[in-house]
């Protein structure tokens, strides 16, 4: 079932480095000869020898777990599947054909993918420097892992601090957009972050039109491929620093926060504790603080810090967000202005009311007041005012029961009162 | 070669900008320059530096370093600078579909060559030439960046220069002084640097470095920038501000520079020049980065190496600036590659 030309696939695979523990990892003679050539490398104190690590790192685990977070599957065939990483990917196949147990690996194949800081192809971490000009630039190649963070040690009072993304030109806008946010708008300590640098989770963005903000409301609850892609690179490294006690701190900018929210949610699947080494802040608004919030309290991040987002709400938040409840609203208010005719919207305006009460009812807050949702539908606001005490006491059932007012299916309880505003009121103009 | 779709990006106002003056132990420098519009952060941390600075005082300088790009930040023996001034104003293109579209920096500094020789004096040309060159070479041609091959089974770590240069290098005057000017081609990123430096004393310089940058989403090399984003507002604003300096020398450093030469017209004014050699490497570097296929970008494909030739020998053409000197002598220093 696999793509790859019969010849090549299964003649002579042998087992790889056998252990006692973990599953057998099969491989043909020339990926014997390129994953030894690999663990040569691990050896050396170098770049490559990083990144070669790295890969030996990605080749163990797969005797462990062999759906890491990072795997992705291939089309139509459920036993290939692939590891990503920034700097390569694994190839590999469950099942052996050699009426071995069901969960031997094979591996089909290790591709490098070298990436430049003037050649992204996919997400990864890069150290970041100030040059004497005073601008910010990527250093030449990405690091493997966290451990190759050039701006701090990951010990506890030296957390690593790394930006994520969103929207940017390229990694050099990036790069000059995210140390304000990293500071988190304390300028002072900005002497000491152009001295040591920091680090950024680079994800590479559709040129496309839409900006921040407006492309992330088309795109609530959903996220795209190459996102998805970022979002379990993300997650491997977060897991990494994990298992390697680094402390870090994540700072998503601009989008960025979709990308880092749902590497939480996978941590979270993974059932993994981060007993408070590491810790988020969104300074973003495209997304939902409500998920972040719960994504970071799953794996128990560090949540100490009473503020850790960006207080200004942009449209996202009071679409659906930030409170619970009031995406509704805003949807109806939006349609009470602009699509309704002038004798509906009395009506309409009950619903909005009825819904707003239920979740005044709840605790959140509302978008405006009473007033203000009042004077954003050109309604008078004492006229609103009546409604919302109609609708708290106990007589809309008694107006339910009129029967001119009960004429057609009641949506909810609250239809005879919307009925009745229609006939009894008139919008102010 | 300003095409259709190239954005001319939009600078800050020039009637906005106010008169600078900074006095540097009895030397004062003033010119005009528009108020900060940093397109990053709302911090002020720009135009900070005080009005007044002691350049005969050694504790007032910093060692002089440059950031490599395996981020090393290298620091250059014999030489050391002081901050005077710096800047950066944004330049945007159409609101919300284009937006930010590149800054120009602004760093006005006095540099002290330490290492030179108790005979020689900045004040005589030639002397300036060589250490303006000197610094050029050590700073930017001896940047490398880790290039790459198309065969993925190829793991040769790669060094490229990041730029060539000194492009466009000339003299002129402005405000009573000799200046040297010289620009830089990137062939990595797309960072352009536009330097002019007059000396003030023996050991001392004055440099105002221009240096900036274009950005774009759907060009990420430094050919396919040319063709997104014109430049001509970003040389607009540096020349404006370049033009209104007004230097004024100190007794001792005016009596300085008559002691060093009693007759100026024997006082060479060199030039330098890219070598064929370079250009070659140039061309090779610009193909590689330019047709490389970066993810999810629709750049239109300037792969013709004809293109990148035609496009170098635009470049190093010598196009004299307003009070230019005409091209005496075309120096060669040995050593240049």
């Amino acid at each position: 079932m696999s793509q790859l030309p019969v010849a090549n696939q299964y003649t002579n695979v042998k087992p790889y480095r056998p252990s006692d523990a973990g599953r057998t990892l099969f491989a043909n003679p020339q990926n014997q000869q390129m994953l030894d050539s690999f663990w040569e490398l691990s050896n050396e104190d170098s770049n490559r020898g990083y990144h070669a690590k790295e890969i030996r790192r990605a080749v163990e685990n797969l005797r462990g777990c062999t759906s890491a977070v990072n795997s992705f599957m291939k089309d139509g065939n459920p036993n290939r599947r692939c590891i990503t990483h920034s700097g390569f990917e694994i190839e590999y196949e469950l099942g052996n054909y050699y009426g071995g147990p069901q969960t031997d690996v094979t591996i089909i194949d290790i591709r490098q993918i070298k990436q430049r800081s003037h050649h992204i192809k996919r997400a990864a971490l890069w150290n970041i420097s100030a040059n004497s000009r005073g601008r910010w630039e990527p250093e030449d190649e990405p690091m493997a892992n966290l451990n190759g963070s050039r701006s701090a040690s990951g010990k506890e009072n030296d957390s690593i601090k790394v930006g994520i993304n969103g929207l940017s030109n390229d990694i050099d806008h990036a790069a000059n957009m995210l140390p304000s946010h990293i500071l988190r708008g304390e300028n002072g300590k900005a002497d000491k972050l152009k001295s040591t640098g920091y680090t950024l989770f680079y994800t590479p963005q559709d040129p496309s039109v839409f900006k921040a903000g407006w492309k992330y409301l088309r795109d609530i609850g959903r996220i795209s491929p190459k996102d998805l892609e970022a979002s379990r690179i993300l997650c491997d490294q977060m897991d990494y620093a994990h298992k390697n006690n680094l402390h870090v701190e994540w700072t998503s900018h601009r989008g960025g926060s979709k990308v880092l929210t749902k590497a939480m949610e996978l941590l979270a699947q993974k059932n993994v504790k981060l007993q408070g080494r590491q810790k988020v802040f969104l300074s973003d608004h495209t997304s939902s603080h409500y998920k972040a919030d719960i994504a970071r309290r799953a794996i128990e991040m560090n949540t100490q810090d009473s503020k850790w987002f960006n207080a200004t709400t942009g449209l996202a938040q009071k679409i659906g967000s930030n409170p619970l409840g009031s995406s509704d609203i805003l949807c109806s208010i939006n349609e009470l202005k602009n699509h309704t005719s002038r004798d509906q919207v009395p009506g309409k305006l009950v619903n909005i009311l009825g819904k707003a009460h239920k979740s005044w009812k709840n605790g959140a807050a509302v978008y405006g007041t009473t007033a203000g949702i009042a004077a954003a539908c050109g309604v008078n606001a004492a006229f609103a005012a009546a409604i919302v005490a109609t609708i708290e006491s106990s007589s809309k059932t008694i107006i339910g029961s009129i029967p001119s007012l009960n004429e057609d299916y009641h949506k909810s309880s609250l239809t005879p009162l919307e009925n009745l505003a229609n006939k009894t009121f008139s919008p102010k103009k | 070669m300003l095409k259709k779709s190239t954005i001319n990006p939009k600078g800050p106002d020039f009637r906005k900008a106010r008169k600078i003056h900074k006095e540097l132990s009895g030397s004062i420098v003033t010119f005009s320059a528009p108020p900060a519009r940093d397109p990053f952060s709302s911090s002020e941390s720009w135009e900070q530096e005080p009005s007044k600075l002691d350049i005969f005082s050694s504790e007032s300088f910093s060692p002089y370093w440059v950031l490599r790009k395996n981020g090393d930040k290298q620091i250059l023996d014999g030489i050391s600078s002081i901050k005077i001034y710096s800047n950066i104003w944004e330049f945007r293109g159409l609101p919300i579909i284009e937006g930010y579209c590149g800054d120009l920096i602004l760093n006005i500094e006095v540099l002290s060559i330490d290492s030179l020789p108790i005979n020689e004096s900045l004040f005589d040309n030639k002397i300036l030439s060589k250490h303006a060159y000197k610094l050029f070479e050590i700073t930017k041609l001896q940047d490398f960046h880790s290039g790459y091959s198309n065969d993925p089974k190829d793991i040769t770590e790669y060094r490229w220069p990041s730029y060539i240069g000194p492009i466009n290098s000339q003299w002129l005057e402005n405000s009573g002084l000799d200046w040297l000017y010289m620009e830089d081609q990137p062939l990595i990123g797309k960072t352009h640097e536009l330097l002019w430096l007059t000396p003030l004393d023996h050991k001392l310089l004055l440099s105002f470095s221009f240096s900036y940058t274009r950005s774009s989403k759907r060009a990420d090399n430094p050919l396919s920038i040319e063709q997104k984003v014109a430049n001509n507002s970003f040389l607009e604003l540096a020349s404006k501000i370049f033009e209104s300096v007004e230097v004024q020398l100190s007794e001792s450093s005016k009596s300085a520079k008559s002691s060093t030469h009693h007759n100026q017209s024997n006082n060479k004014k060199l030039v330098l020049d890219v070598t064929p050699k370079q250009l070659k490497e140039a061309e090779k570097i610009l193909h590689m980065w330019n047709s490389g296929k970066n993810q999810g970008n629709n750049v239109e494909m300037n792969t013709n190496s004809e293109e990148i030739a035609q496009f170098l020998k635009e470049r190093i053409k010598h196009r004299p600036l307003k009070n230019s000197y005409p091209v005496e002598e075309a120096l060669h220093l040995s050593g240049q590659k």
